[in-house]
């Protein structure tokens, strides 16, 4: 099954390159070139990966990493920046990223990430719609 | 209290070292974009090998692109080694035009993580002042930020540079609401030491909403 993925980076060159990559790598990609946009998109579709760049003009990746874990605690964030200082690193990890990439990035090992990134939101969902199914037979009699 | 020239060195250091981290995060997108644009190549190699036909017309595309980004990038290490060099005197005679429009290319990154745009205004003839070259590129840096930090959300600033007398003068602005009383006088205190070494004076301009930076032109160094 095709990994669908949202990619966001203020470069839009970099962004419709990448994106052009992963598509021929046979993945659904969706682009967004700002935060504020990637969330909204987050909103109207389900995505198995967003891979973030961290320094972008308005909201930041952190701060949109924050925004989305908030919202969806099961997405699966990647980081993706220039400047992979351990301190960032670390906020990173804590607020939930699942992983954090320097640029420029290597097409294979970040396509392994999305893979990993997508098992894991899997794993997610099923002990999700567990519980769910559990609860449901608790709240019975039968 | 620090010494003055503790300050000096400290300030002009932490500038510096801002427009040198804008500058390393500009190449090294150029250099993500450079690689992402190799890839692609070899995808259409790899794809070829697989049977398709190579579309020459996408490959001659691909391929402008990475020159364009080659002189993108030699566009920011030409910047940056006119800024670097700004230190190699510490008063020299500056094309203060010159010396803003790298300052301005160089702070691109910088300025839209301010989400500012800055207009630099024609400069003609040009504006040559004895002056300290970096500390003038810290104050007006210090300046565009501090009116970017006046208002909320996308702004556009303006940047004028005109002769005054012996010296120079630059205009920022323009704000809009005026900032409340006494907050220039904050960002005056805020940049004292460098003022001070400069000899320049500060003023919000009520009338136009501009900023203004009087600067005074220095004894040439001797020799």
């Amino acid at each position: 099954m095709d990994e669908k993925v949202l990619l966001v980076d203020d470069e839009g060159e970099f962004l419709d390159t990448l994106a052009e990559r992963m598509r021929n790598r046979g993945m659904s990609v969706t682009t967004s070139m700002s935060a504020v946009e990637a969330i909204h998109k987050t909103e109207a579709s389900d995505f198995d990966v967003i891979i973030l760049d961290l320094l972008m003009p308005g909201m930041d990746g952190i701060q949109a990493l924050k925004a989305l874990k908030e919202k969806r605690p099961d997405l699966q964030v990647i980081l993706l920046t220039g400047h992979a200082t351990v301190q960032k690193g670390i906020e990173a990890m804590k607020l939930g990223a699942m992983d954090l990439l320097e640029k420029p990035a290597d097409i294979n090992e970040l396509t392994e990430k999305i893979k990993k990134a997508k098992a894991q939101k899997m794993i997610l969902v099923e002990k999700k719609a567990e519980k769910k199914i559990r609860d449901i037979l608790k709240s019975k009699s039968w | 209290m620090k010494a003055k020239e503790t300050v000096l060195q400290e300030t002009g250091l932490q500038f510096f070292g801002q427009l040198s981290a804008a500058v390393s995060h500009d190449l090294k997108n150029v250099l993500s974009i450079i690689n992402e644009k190799a890839g692609l190549l070899e995808d259409f190699c790899y794809m070829a090998r697989q049977g398709r036909a190579l579309d020459m017309e996408r490959i001659d595309a691909v391929t402008a692109q990475v020159k364009d980004q080659v002189a993108r990038a030699d566009q920011i290490i030409r910047c940056f080694n006119r800024f670097a060099h700004s230190t190699d005197h510490p008063v020299a005679a500056v094309d203060l035009g010159e010396t803003v429009t790298t300052l301005v290319r160089l702070a691109q990154r910088l300025l839209a993580g301010m989400e500012a745009t800055l207009e630099l205004q024609p400069i003609d003839p040009p504006v040559v002042i004895t002056t300290r070259p970096l500390m003038v590129q810290e104050l007006i840096w210090a300046a565009i930020q501090w009116t970017a930090a006046q208002r909320d959300g996308k702004k556009a600033i303006s940047l004028a540079v005109e002769r005054s007398g012996d010296g120079a003068r630059v205009l920022i602005g323009r704000l809009d609401p005026l900032p409340g009383e006494g907050l220039e006088a904050v960002f005056r205190s805020a940049t004292d030491a460098v003022r001070e070494a400069l000899g320049a004076e500060i003023h919000l301009d009520p009338a136009s909403g501009m900023l203004r930076i009087d600067l005074a032109a220095l004894a040439p160094p001797a020799g």
